[in-house]
C-alpha cells in the first residue's frame, strides 16, 4: 500500500494552533485527511461488469496477448491479400522451373519469397490468398454450428427453465437428438456429411460446422439451465415478466459466456477439421485456387523432396489454429468465477 | 503444568500476500496473543480482518508461493521433566511440523462437507491419522476409530465408518472432523468457524462437544469466529481483529461489559437482542472491512468510525493497557485496546449478550 | 449395481433407436435415393427398379424403417461397393489391426499424458508447466495427417528408425489365431513377430496419440490444480499426513475422476482418428478401408462405420459410467 508523507503526530507546534481553529473547520479538515487517505488505495475495480473485467485480466495475461496477435495478424493478412499478394495465386508463371517427376523444386529467392510450388506458382502468393479461404472456411463454420446449435440449445434450455412440464419434455426430445449428433466423434461427422453431399469448400465448411452443433447446443442449455435457476430469474417471474422476455433479455445474456469462449476455440477446430477433410480428398476439387488445407494435402507427395511445400500451410494452419485457442483459452479463464478469486 | 510460559506464544505474527500485478496485502499485521492449557481464545472480526490467515499461519497451511510470514509462534511441546522442549511454529521444517500436526495441534474447519474426502469412507480418513501418528493398524485402528466417533457423539459408529461423507448429516460431518481433529489428543485445537455452516440447533451441541473437550482434555482451543454469541458462550480470553491488527484484547467479562473500542462496540451494537424494545432498529458497523486506511496512515477503523478525530490519522495508534480502575469490572488486568479516542464505558449501555445466532455479515473465504 | 448396468442398457435402446432412424431418413435423403447409395454411379436404369422391388422401397417408409432395423440387428450393414463384400465381414477382419492401433496409443497417451499433466499442476508455473502446456496445446493443433507425415519421411524415411507401412515386415511368417499380430505372437511365443509387429506400431501409435495425449494432459493438469485447492485436501495437510498420502489418496484419488470420462470419450474418436492416420502409414486396418471408402464414395461402407463407430461410443460411455460409479460413491448413491 502506497504511504503518504503524514504529518509527524506528536509535532509539538501543531496542538496548540489546532485548537484555536473553529470546530466546524476542523471537522472538514479531518474529512479532508480521511479521504485524502482513502483516495491513496487505488480503485479496485468496482462496479465493472463482468465482460470489462475479464478484459482487464485478459490484458495481462501473456497468453492472451500471445493469441490477440496471431490472430490479428491472421485476419488483417486475410483482409488484405489481394494488397499484399504480389502475383496471382493461380498464375503458373515459373512453370518451366519446377519439374516434380525430377524432383526440382525452386526455393526461396528474391523474386519469390516462399519459393515456388510443385506447378511453378508464387507459393507466398498462394499462402496470404489461402488465409483469406481458411479464415472464410472457419467462420462459416463456426457460424453454422454456432446459429444452429444456439437455436437447438437456447429452445432446449429456455423450454426446460420455463416451459413447466411441456417444456422439460421439448428438451428432452431436442437433448435426446443431440446426444446421437455427439455420439459420432467431430471428424467422422464432418467426413459424412462431406461424402454424401459431394466434395467442395462449401460442404467443407457445412460439414464442419454441422458437426459443431451439439456441441453449441449442449454448452448453451448447459448455462441457460444454470441461470435459470438463479434467484434473479424467479424474482423476475414472481414479478410477472413474460417469459420470453425473461428467457431473451434475462437468462440468454447471462448464459453466452461459455458459448462465446467455445466460438473461438471452434474456430480453430474447423481450420483443423477442414484440412483433414481436403486431405480425404472431400474439400474444393479445384486444387487450383488456394487454401491451406488443400495446399498442404497437395503438398503430401513432395514431402520428402520439397519439405517446405507442405511446411509452409501446415504451420499456416498450426499457427492460427494455436492462435485461436490461446485467445479461447485465455479468455474461458478470464471468465471463469472459479479462478476470478 | 508449568505455569510460567504459556503453551503458545504469539508475538508480531504477520502475514504478507504477493500477488502479481496488486502489490502487497498486508492480511495479517503484527498480531500477539497467548494461548494457555484448558483455555478458549477468541478471534474476534468480520471477513477479511486476518483471523482465518492467523490460523492457518500457524498450521503452517498457508500457500508457500507468494506468501510472506513474519514474528513468531513458539510452542510448549512437552512438560516432561524440567527441560522445556519448543518450537516455533513458523520456523520448522515442513516435515517436522507435518509431524507436530495432528499430534500436537489440530485443526476444524468451517464447511465440513468440502472439508472431507468425497470418495474416501469416513472410517478410512479416521484411521489414517492413527496409522500415521499412532502406528495403529487394522482392526484396532478400526476399533479406535469407531471409538473416537462414538466420543463425539456419532450414533452406530461402526456403521458410519463404511458411509461416505455425502451420506451424514452435517453436524455429522463436523463431528466426524472433530473426532480426526481429536484423534491424537492434541494440546492445542484451531476451530475456524466451526458452526457457521450448520443449523442453529446443531451449532450449539457442537459447541457444547468443544467446550467439554476443554474441560476434559485441558485442550487449549484457538476459536475463529465472527460471532459474538459464540464468543460470549464459550471464549475466556477475547481478541478483537480489525484489518490484520487486534484492536481490542480483554478477558470476557471485561470486553462485553466495557468495551472501548468503537468497534468492538459497534460489533455489540449489532446484535439482535430478544430484549430490546420492538421496532428499535439494530445499529450495524457502516461501510465494509474494504473502507479502511493504511495502519501507517492511522487507525484503519476511522472510515467506519463515528468517533474519529483528526488524532486518528496521525500515525499508527499504539495498544494501551487499561490501568486497573479504568475498566469497570473484576478481572480486567489484561484489558489492552488499540484507540485514540476510546470509549468510556459510562458512555455505553449494559450489554451482556446471551447466546445469540449469528449477525455479523456474510461469511465468504477470507484468503486473497 | 447390477440394477444400475441394466438400467443403463436400457437408456441405450432410444439413443440407438434414434440412431438408427438418423441414419435411415440420412439414407432416404441421399441424391436419387437410396439405391444410388448402394449400388454404383453407371448401374443402369433396370438395375435401379429391380434394386427397389428387392429392397421393399415400393412399400411404406414404416415398414422400410422395420426392414432397414432389422437387418441391422442381423449385422447386415449391406455390401461394400469396393470389394463386393459384406461390410460387417470386411470389418470384422480389418478390425483387430485397428483396434491394435488404438490400444497403443490410448498407452502412449495415458502413460505419459498423466505423469505429465500431474507434475505440470505440482510445478505450476515452471519451465516444465510451460512446456506441458504448449507442447499440448500444439499437439491439438498440428492436423494428425500432417504429424503422421512427418513421423513417417523423419523417422522411418530419413533416420530409417522405424518401419513406414504395413503391421508386419512382408515375408515374415506367423501364425494367425486371433487376428491380433502382437497377441498371436506372444502366444506361439514368436518373438520376431513380436518385436516387428511392435515397431510397426510406434510411428501410427505416436501420430493417433497426440490429441488424446494432449487432451489428457491438459485434463489432467486442470483437475489436479482444482483438487490441490480442495478444502479437504487442506484438512488432509492439517492431519500432518504424509506427503505421499496427501498426493495419492486425496489429490490423485479425486482428480482422476474426470480425466476418465475423457479417457473413455477418446477412445471412440481414437476410431475416427484411425482414418487418417492408418491411411498414411498404409496400415491395414478398418481406417484405411474407410478411407478408402471416402475416396470411392463407398455410402454402406461408410454408413455401417457411422453406426460401428457410435454404438462403440456408446457402450464406451455405458463403461465409463459403470467405472465413474466404482469410483465416486456420490453417484453410486443416485
Amino acid at each position: 500500500m502506497p504511504t503518504t508523507p503524514s504529518p509527524n503526530p506528536a509535532e509539538p507546534g501543531t496542538t496548540g494552533t489546532e485548537e484555536k481553529v473553529p470546530f466546524h473547520q476542523r471537522k472538514a479538515a479531518k474529512v479532508d485527511r480521511l479521504a485524502e487517505l482513502m483516495g491513496d488505495r487505488g480503485d479496485d475495480g468496482h462496479g465493472a461488469g463482468i465482460w470489462r473485467e475479464a478484459f482487464q485480466r485478459m490484458r495481462r495475461s501473456p497468453m492472451a496477448i500471445t493469441g490477440a496477435v496471431i490472430v490479428a495478424l491472421f485476419v488483417l493478412i486475410a483482409l488484405f491479400s489481394p494488397l499484399i499478394a504480389p502475383y496471382s495465386p493461380t498464375s503458373q508463371a515459373w512453370g518451366n522451373e519446377v519439374f516434380p517427376n525430377r524432383n526440382e523444386f525452386v526455393g526461396p529467392r528474391g523474386e519469390n519469397w516462399m519459393g515456388l510450388d510443385h506447378l511453378g506458382r508464387d507459393m507466398f502468393s498462394r499462402m496470404v490468398i489461402g488465409a483469406r479461404q481458411t479464415l472464410l472456411v472457419g467462420v462459416v463454420a463456426t457460424l453454422v454450428g454456432f446459429l444452429f446449435g444456439a437455436v437447438l440449445g437456447g429452445t432446449a434450455g429456455a423450454c426446460s427453465v420455463l416451459g413447466g412440464r411441456w417444456g422439460r419434455q421439448v428438451d428432452n426430445v431436442v437433448m435426446r437428438i443431440i446426444d446421437m449428433m455427439l455420439a459420432m466423434p467431430t471428424l467422422l461427422l464432418a467426413v459424412t456429411v462431406a461424402a454424401l453431399v459431394g466434395p467442395s469448400l462449401t460442404t467443407v465448411m457445412i460439414a464442419v460446422g454441422i458437426a459443431q452443433i451439439p456441441i453449441f447446443a449442449r454448452l448453451l442449455r448447459g448455462a441457460m439451465i444454470s441461470q435459470g435457476n438463479r434467484e434473479y430469474v424467479l424474482a423476475a417471474q414472481a414479478l410477472g415478466v413474460r417469459k420470453r422476455k425473461i428467457a431473451l433479455t434475462h437468462i440468454l445474456p447471462n448464459s453466452m459466456g461459455p458459448v462465446i469462449v467455445q466460438s473461438t476455440l471452434t474456430l480453430a477446430t474447423a481450420i483443423i477439421d477442414a484440412a483433414a477433410l481436403s486431405y480425404l480428398g472431400l474439400g474444393n476439387p479445384d486444387a487450383s485456387f488456394p487454401e491451406w488445407g488443400t495446399m498442404l494435402s497437395e503438398a503430401q507427395r513432395f514431402l520428402s523432396s520439397a519439405p517446405s511445400l507442405a511446411v509452409y500451410p501446415a504451420l499456416g494452419i498450426i499457427i492460427t489454429a494455436l492462435g485461436f485457442t490461446l485467445l479461447g483459452e485465455a479468455l474461458r479463464e478470464a471468465l471463469d468465477p472459479k479462478l476470478r478469486k | 503444568m508449568s505455569s510460567s510460559t504459556p503453551l503458545l506464544a504469539v508475538d508480531e505474527l504477520s502475514v504478507v500476500f504477493h500477488r502479481k500485478g496488486h502489490g502487497e496485502t498486508r492480511a495479517v499485521d503484527g498480531v500477539s496473543f497467548s494461548l494457555e492449557e484448558g483455555r478458549v481464545t477468541g478471534l474476534v472480526g468480520e471477513s477479511g480482518c486476518g483471523k482465518s490467515v492467523t490460523s492457518l499461519a500457524l498450521m503452517g497451511l498457508l500457500p508457500e508461493r507468494g506468501v510472506k510470514v513474519g514474528g513468531s509462534a513458539v510452542m510448549r511441546l512437552s512438560d516432561e521433566g524440567e527441560d522445556l522442549v519448543e518450537a516455533d511454529l513458523l520456523k520448522v521444517s515442513q516435515r517436522r511440523m507435518r509431524d507436530l500436526r495432528g499430534t500436537q495441534l489440530a485443526m476444524i474447519f468451517q464447511d465440513p462437507l468440502s472439508s472431507l474426502n468425497p470418495v474416501v469412507p469416513i472410517g478410512v480418513q479416521v484411521t489414517e491419522i492413527l496409522k500415521r501418528h499412532r502406528g495403529m493398524r487394522g482392526a484396532a485402528a478400526r476399533k479406535e476409530a469407531a471409538d473416537l466417533l462414538y466420543r463425539v457423539g456419532i450414533p452406530d459408529p461402526t456403521r458410519r465408518l463404511n458411509e461416505y461423507p455425502h451420506q451424514l448429516s452435517g453436524g455429522m460431518r463436523q463431528r466426524a472432523l472433530i473426532a480426526m481433529a481429536v484423534a491424537c489428543k492434541p494440546r492445542l485445537m484451531i476451530a475456524d468457524e466451526p458452526t457457521t455452516a450448520l443449523d442453529v440447533t446443531i451449532q450449539a451441541q457442537i459447541l457444547e462437544l468443544l467446550k467439554d473437550l476443554v474441560t476434559e482434555e485441558g485442550t487449549a482451543l484457538l476459536m475463529i469466529t465472527h460471532d459474538l454469541g459464540v464468543v460470549a458462550g464459550l471464549c475466556d480470553d477475547i481478541n478483537v481483529l480489525y484489518a490484520g491488527r487486534a484492536v481490542e484484547t480483554a478477558e470476557r467479562g471485561p470486553l462485553f461489559a466495557d468495551p472501548t473500542h468503537p468497534y468492538t462496540v459497534g460489533l455489540l451494537g449489532s446484535i439482535p437482542r430478544l430484549d430490546a424494545p420492538r421496532g428499535e432498529p439494530l445499529t450495524p458497523v457502516r461501510g465494509s472491512v474494504n473502507d479502511n486506511i493504511a495502519w501507517a496512515d492511522g487507525c484503519a477503523f476511522a472510515p467506519r468510525c463515528d468517533h474519529y478525530t483528526m488524532e486518528c490519522l496521525q500515525g499508527p495508534p499504539q495498544l494501551v493497557r487499561m490501568a486497573d480502575g479504568e475498566s469497570g469490572s473484576p478481572g480486567g488486568a489484561g484489558h489492552v485496546h488499540r484507540c485514540v479516542n476510546p470509549i468510556s464505558h459510562a458512555d455505553v449501555v449494559d450489554r451482556a449478550v446471551l447466546e445469540s445466532p449469528a449477525v455479523a455479515g456474510d461469511d465468504e473465504e477470507e484468503r486473497g | 449395481m447390477l440394477r444400475f448396468i441394466v438400467r443403463r442398457l436400457l437408456q441405450l435402446i432410444p439413443t440407438l433407436g434414434g440412431l438408427s432412424i438418423l441414419l435411415f431418413v440420412w439414407l432416404q435423403r441421399l441424391p436419387g435415393g437410396p439405391e444410388y447409395a448402394l449400388l454404383p454411379d453407371d448401374a443402369t436404369a433396370e438395375q435401379r427398379a429391380a434394386l427397389r422391388r428387392s429392397l421393399g422401397l415400393d412399400e411404406p417408409l414404416a415398414v422400410q424403417y422395420l426392414t432397414f432395423l432389422r437387418r441391422i440387428v442381423q449385422g447386415d450393414l449391406g455390401t461394400s461397393l469396393q470389394t463386393s463384400r459384406p461390410v460387417l465381414d470386411e470389418f470384422f477382419l480389418r478390425f483387430p489391426a485397428t483396434f491394435e492401433l488404438a490400444v497403443t496409443a490410448m498407452l502412449i497417451a495415458v502413460t505419459l499424458g498423466l505423469p505429465l499433466g500431474y507434475l505440470a499442476a505440482r510445478k505450476r508455473g515452471t519451465v516444465l508447466d510451460f512446456a506441458a502446456v504448449g507442447g499440448s496445446l500444439l499437439g491439438i493443433c498440428t492436423p494428425v495427417f500432417f504429424l503422421a507425415f512427418i513421423l513417417k519421411v523423419v523417422f522411418a524415411e530419413n533416420l530409417g528408425l522405424f518401419p513406414s507401412a504395413f503391421r508386419l515386415s512382408p515375408g515374415l511368417s506367423r501364425t494367425d489365431i486371433t487376428g491380433f499380430v502382437v497377441l498371436d505372437g506372444l502366444m506361439t511365443r514368436e518373438w520376431d513377430v513380436v518385436t516387428d509387429a511392435l515397431a510397426h506400431l510406434v510411428l501410427p501409435g505416436l501420430a493417433l496419440a497426440s490429441i488424446p495425449l494432449a487432451v489428457i494432459t491438459r485434463m489432467t493438469r486442470a483437475s489436479v490444480l482444482e483438487v490441490m485447492g480442495e478444502d479437504y485436501v487442506r484438512t488432509a495437510n492439517a492431519k500432518g499426513l504424509h506427503r505421499t498420502t496427501v498426493r495419492t489418496r486425496h489429490v490423485l484419488r479425486n482428480a482422476l475422476l474426470p480425466v476418465v470420462t475423457a479417457v473413455g470419450l477418446l477412445a471412440g474418436s481414437l476410431f475416427a482418428g484411425a482414418v487418417l492416420t492408418e491411411s498414411v502409414f498404409a496400415f491395414p486396418g478398418i481406417g484405411s478401408f474407410v478411407y478408402a471408402a471416402t475416396q470411392t464414395r463407398d455410402y454402406p461402407v461408410l454408413t455401417g462405420f457411422i453406426l460401428l463407430i457410435a454404438t462403440m461410443y456408446v457402450f464406451i460411455n455405458l463403461l465409463v459410467d459403470i467405472s465413474y460409479s466404482l469410483l465416486d460413491p456420490r453417484v453410486r448413491a443416485q
